[in-house]
């Protein structure tokens, strides 16, 4: 599902050379729940947008789904991204005069789908999320958690096979942090969506399936997550 | 407090590209300031020196009368003068006609004097050949003569080349010593009629007199005013008259430079628009700096005059900048203004310190006062606020949205108001300020159409969402709507001063083609009957009339002048004058008895004449009043014109002007070389109206160029600021953009989104700033009635579509800036920028 081979990533600050990703190989199978930890510093969010083709990579090669995301051209890339990949921010990142419902719909719209025609997948994610009372609402009226649920419905909207989910419950305060971890868990396991997920949180990880360790810049530890909530 | 200004200075040079639009946007205001005080000053040096070209460095100038039976020459002994001088130059100052032959006839005023006593009178600047030896007579080449640069040119005429001059019917020949530069007395000669300078000895040699003119410079010019009202009552059979009449400069001076200061009110208005969008920028882009200060102590008042003191600096800094960019403009004003105009050639541009002063002091209060609003709402956001980066602003827009309301009072005002007006100073004022309210109006209605068009274009089935994001983004990003403000204000000031211009073009192409029915107007040396008489019988002449004209004399009550006071024989004079004697038939009539004066209706709205009131002229230390009869319509020289019997004018106000008018029968060229054929030695000068209104048509143009300099710098200054404004809404949205990348948004995308943003705000300027043209229009003829009289409005619809066309294409133009820049995204650093 996703292969990341001999992947490297530098960058030049000034006449400095700053090594961020050595050598990083990796598989991920579909409908994996794989949690990225480490140190500040280590690379793990450089790793996930290198993965979701937001940053090119120095060296190496990454595929999803078989397509090889460092060969990809802008048109092709992009529509990866709204087909087939989708992303949830620490800082949620939605677009502040686009309410609720319009945010999750951009994908969508972007592709050049009508509002009318997915209108029940509309109704059925933001049910999913429980965002029915706040659907025409903007993100400032939102508490941090709601923001969280609608860039996790935008990122669901296409059907991803991938969602990348880098430090997601970063903002928020620990109750609705379990929240989300729950909802994505579901989002998994219901639906067989794979995700990677950047944390921090060592609790986070137990959500999911596999942890993977990184410390200056390369992976030092693979394993299978063991704990209740798996 | 040192480390606070330690780091907003820092701060402030990190934000490189905002500072350097901010110091240009202020450089751009306080260039024009400068460039306008610089011209001003020029334009004044100018006159000065063109007022000057005659009377030069003396205070007074005796000279012999030209009325019928007066003196011929002055007999004066200089020692019994009685009166402390620096110099007296006498001159002897004779009408030579050149005529080489009947297409290049012209007279030329000749003066003889003794070169190194005129030299220092009025300094005679060679261009070529020499002076020396200039008072004697040489053998082999005969008398001497300098003739102007401009004359030499215009006959092909080179040193050494021997030209005829005829005096009193003998022609003498003489050697071209020297050309002149368009300096001194040749200054205007083209406008002149053409000098020529030769030694006294020649004059006195012919007609056995010493002078019939003299220069004279006092030791103490504090006493001129004595010592002409002495030398006035000493030798009342002579013409005494002052060098220079400073009032009548000054009155001249402030008309031609008015419209320059009207124009360029507009491009400040714009520049500090333009500051105070950039300042609004800058503050919010440190904002979370200023808030970081604030919670650990530091005061809003502190706050407020560091960044206050800071746009002082900034305004300081722009101000030096303007005046270095105000030279530049001040050249290309100068060389359009005076390249139609020949009486002024190569003229230096004049500034100085005071100029400088002016235009940095003015730079430092603009930067402030535009930056003290953005800097008090920076500033007043609560410090929680800022740290949490809650800065939504609903109130400020429900605020905008009441505004609207507002603004379409302001333009229904400016549309309404003008017909009730009255055509005079207070008029005008009211009117330039409606017209400014319309541009303020336009400030708050535009959100309210921008939000109407995204609801309608929303509506349009088979549009990409790309493009309707584009729309959305314009009615939510306050840098787009400021941008769509920015752009309408552009247009509508374009267009408006251009409404002007073609305003008073129309006027004028009306003014020479219904105003005057002539075919060819003649200057004679005389009006004796039987020369009029023979121009009656000339073939091709149908009707005519004889005009008689008397130039810049001055009103005693109201301290200004009469350009040109006519003298009026009969009713149908008036068929050959630009004037409405329909307005004015009883006060016309009355003008034979001798005391009565018609004036326009524009001195009446300036200076609140009445029918009844009573003004006097002075003229040659006599007085004549006058009661004014009547007022009618008539835009000759700037309206400040009067009319008086011809008996009147030819009794009173001697060297009066002669002018036949003629109404032909057949094709004016034909007609005016008859008359010249015939009348030959009597023509002073002959034109036909064609001529005529190429030559005013010159003159006019010389300052609508300008006043389209200051357009098109408008033009420039608007799209300075939507730069500004584009590329800043770029920076702040680079994290959205990135965001659009990030949900599958590609490149291509992105730039159709930025293109639909700049069409609309390219749609929404046109229309809406040619309908504010359109509303604040109705103020053209209040505005221009004190300076042209009563002129209506002419729209310039090939120009507004012109304008419509560049500004779209422009906006398109300068879009590509964020498009270019958007393809060079990175979505990772733009979604961590915060």
């Amino acid at each position: 599902m996703i292969e990341v081979k001999d992947v490297s990533k530098h960058y030049k600050r000034g006449e400095t050379v700053i090594t961020v990703l050595k050598n990083i190989n990796l598989t991920i199978t579909k409908g994996e729940f794989v949690s990225i930890m480490g140190p500040s510093g280590s690379g793990k969010s450089t790793l996930l947008y290198l993965m979701g083709g937001l940053d090119p990579v120095s060296g190496g090669k990454i595929k999803i789904n078989g397509k090889d995301m460092t060969k990809l051209n802008d048109e092709l890339e992009s529509s990866m991204r709204r087909k087939e990949i989708g992303f949830i921010f620490q800082s949620y990142n939605l677009i502040e005069n686009l309410t609720v419902e319009d945010n999750i719909l951009l994908p969508v719209r972007l592709d050049g789908k009508k509002r009318k025609d997915i209108h029940n997948k509309l109704d059925k994610i933001i049910k999913a999320v429980g965002l029915e009372e706040r659907r025409y609402h903007t993100p400032r009226e939102l508490s941090g958690g709601q923001q969280q649920r609608t860039a996790i419905a935008r990122a669901l909207i296409n059907d991803p096979c991938v969602l990348f989910a880098d430090e997601p419950i970063g903002n928020l305060d620990s109750k609705t942090g379990k929240d989300i971890l729950k909802l994505l868990q579901s989002i998994n396991r219901e639906r067989k969506i794979t995700i990677v997920m950047v944390t921090h949180n060592l609790e986070a990880t137990t959500y999911g399936s596999r942890i993977i360790h990184l410390k200056d810049g390369m992976i030092c530890e693979n394993y299978n997550s063991v704990n209740e909530n798996t | 407090m040192e480390i606070i200004i330690k780091y907003m200075l820092k701060n402030l040079c990190e934000k490189r590209i905002r500072l350097i639009l901010v110091v240009f946007s202020i450089a751009v205001s306080s260039g024009l300031i400068f460039a306008n005080e610089g011209f001003s000053r020029t334009i004044e040096t100018m006159f000065i020196e063109a007022n000057a070209r005659w009377g030069a460095n003396a205070d007074l100038i005796i000279e012999v009368k030209k009325e019928i039976n007066s003196e011929k020459w002055v007999d004066i002994d200089l020692e019994t003068l009685g009166v402390d001088y620096d110099y007296a130059v006498p001159c002897i100052k004779m009408n030579g006609l050149y005529a080489p032959n009947v297409k290049d006839m012209q007279y030329l005023t000749i003066i003889g004097t003794t070169i190194d006593e005129f030299d220092i009178h009025n300094p005679v600047s060679i261009a070529k050949g020499s002076l020396k030896g200039f008072n004697r007579m040489d053998h082999h080449l005969g008398q001497k003569i300098i003739i102007g640069e401009s004359f030499a040119i215009d006959q092909g005429l080179k040193i050494g080349d021997e030209i005829p001059i005829e005096f009193d019917g003998k022609t003498y020949f003489f050697s071209i010593a020297a050309i002149s530069e368009p300096k001194g007395l040749f200054r205007r000669e083209a406008a002149d009629g053409g000098f020529g300078i030769i030694p006294l000895s020649f004059f006195e040699g012919v007609y056995k007199e010493k002078m019939n003119l003299l220069f004279l410079k006092l030791g103490d010019d504090k006493n001129v005013e004595e010592v002409y009202n002495s030398l006035h009552e000493k030798y009342s059979n002579y013409k005494v008259s002052y060098a220079r009449n400073h009032d009548l400069l000054r009155a001249e001076i402030n008309n031609y430079v008015m419209p320059f200061r009207i124009s360029s009110i507009s491009v400040i208005l714009m520049s500090m628009f333009i500051i105070f969008t950039a300042f609004q920028l800058i503050n919010m882009d440190r904002i979370s700096s200023i808030g970081t200060i604030r919670s650990v102590g530091c005061s809003k008042k502190l706050i407020n005059k560091l960044l206050l003191i800071e746009s002082g600096l900034l305004g300081i800094i722009g101000g030096f900048l303007g005046c270095l960019m105000g030279i530049g403009v001040l050249r290309i004003i100068n060389s359009i203004y005076f390249s139609s105009n020949p009486g002024f050639a190569n003229p230096p541009i004049v500034y100085g310190m005071m100029e400088i002063g002016i235009a940095v002091f003015s730079a430092v209060v603009i930067t402030m006062g535009s930056a003290l609003i953005p800097i008090m709402k920076t500033t007043k956001i609560p410090i929680r606020n800022i740290i949490l980066n809650d800065l939504s602003n609903n109130s400020q827009k429900a605020k905008i949205k009441d505004m609207g309301v507002l603004g379409l009072f302001l333009i229904a005002g400016s549309t309404i108001i003008p017909f009730f007006l009255p055509r005079n100073l207070t008029g005008m004022i009211i009117a330039s300020i409606l017209a400014t309210g319309a541009l303020v109006g336009l400030l708050f209605i535009i959100p309210k159409v921008i939000n109407l068009m995204a609801k309608m274009v929303d509506k349009i089935p088979s549009l990409g969402y790309d493009i309707s994001l584009g729309i959305e983004n314009v009615r939510y990003s306050n840098h787009l709507i400021n941008n769509s403000r920015l752009f309408a204000i552009t247009i509508g000031i374009i267009a408006f001063i251009n409404s002007i211009f073609f305003t008073l073009s129309a006027d004028m192409e009306r003014s020479f083609e219904f105003g005057s029915q002539y075919d060819v107007i003649v200057r004679l040396h005389s009006d004796e009957d039987e020369i009029i008489e023979q121009i009656n019988k000339i073939d091709g002449v149908q009707k005519y009339s004889v005009v008689y004209s008397k130039y810049n004399l001055d009103i005693k009550e109201k301290n200004t002048f009469i350009n040109t006071l006519y003298g009026i024989s009969n009713e149908s004079c008036f068929e050959y004058i630009d004037a409405d004697p329909s307005q004015a038939l009883e006060g016309i009539k009355n003008l034979h008895n001798g005391n009565t004066i018609v004036l326009t209706n524009i001195m009446k709205s300036k200076y609140n004449f009445k029918i009844g009131d009573r003004i006097t002229i002075p003229f040659e230390g006599k007085t004549y009043p006058f009661t004014i009869s009547g007022f009618l319509d008539s835009t000759l020289s700037i309206g400040h014109i009067g009319f008086i019997s011809a008996n009147t004018l030819k009794t009173n106000f001697g060297d009066f002007k002669k002018s036949v008018y003629i109404k032909g029968d057949k094709a004016p060229d034909i007609v005016k070389n008859t008359i010249k054929r015939t009348l030959m030695r009597q023509i002073i000068n002959i034109q036909t109206k064609e001529e005529v209104k190429l030559a005013n048509r010159d003159k006019v143009e010389g300052i609508f160029n300008s006043i389209n300099i200051y357009a098109n710098i408008a033009m420039f200054v608007g799209m300075i600021g939507i730069v500004n404004n584009i590329i800043a809404s770029y920076l702040m949205r680079k994290r959205s953009l990135a965001l659009y990348r990030c949900v599958g948004m590609s490149k291509k995308q992105i730039r159709r989104m930025l293109m639909t943003e700049s069409v609309i705000i390219g749609l929404v300027g046109v229309v809406l700033g040619l309908a504010a043209m359109l509303c604040m229009s109705p103020n053209i003829p209040v505005i221009v009635s004190l300076f042209w009289g009563n002129v209506p409005i002419a729209y310039a619809n090939e120009k507004y579509l012109w304008i419509a066309i560049i500004g779209i294409l422009s906006m398109i133009i300068v879009s590509y800036i964020p498009a270019v820049k958007s393809n060079q995204l990175s979505i990772i650093e733009s979604i961590q920028y915060e």
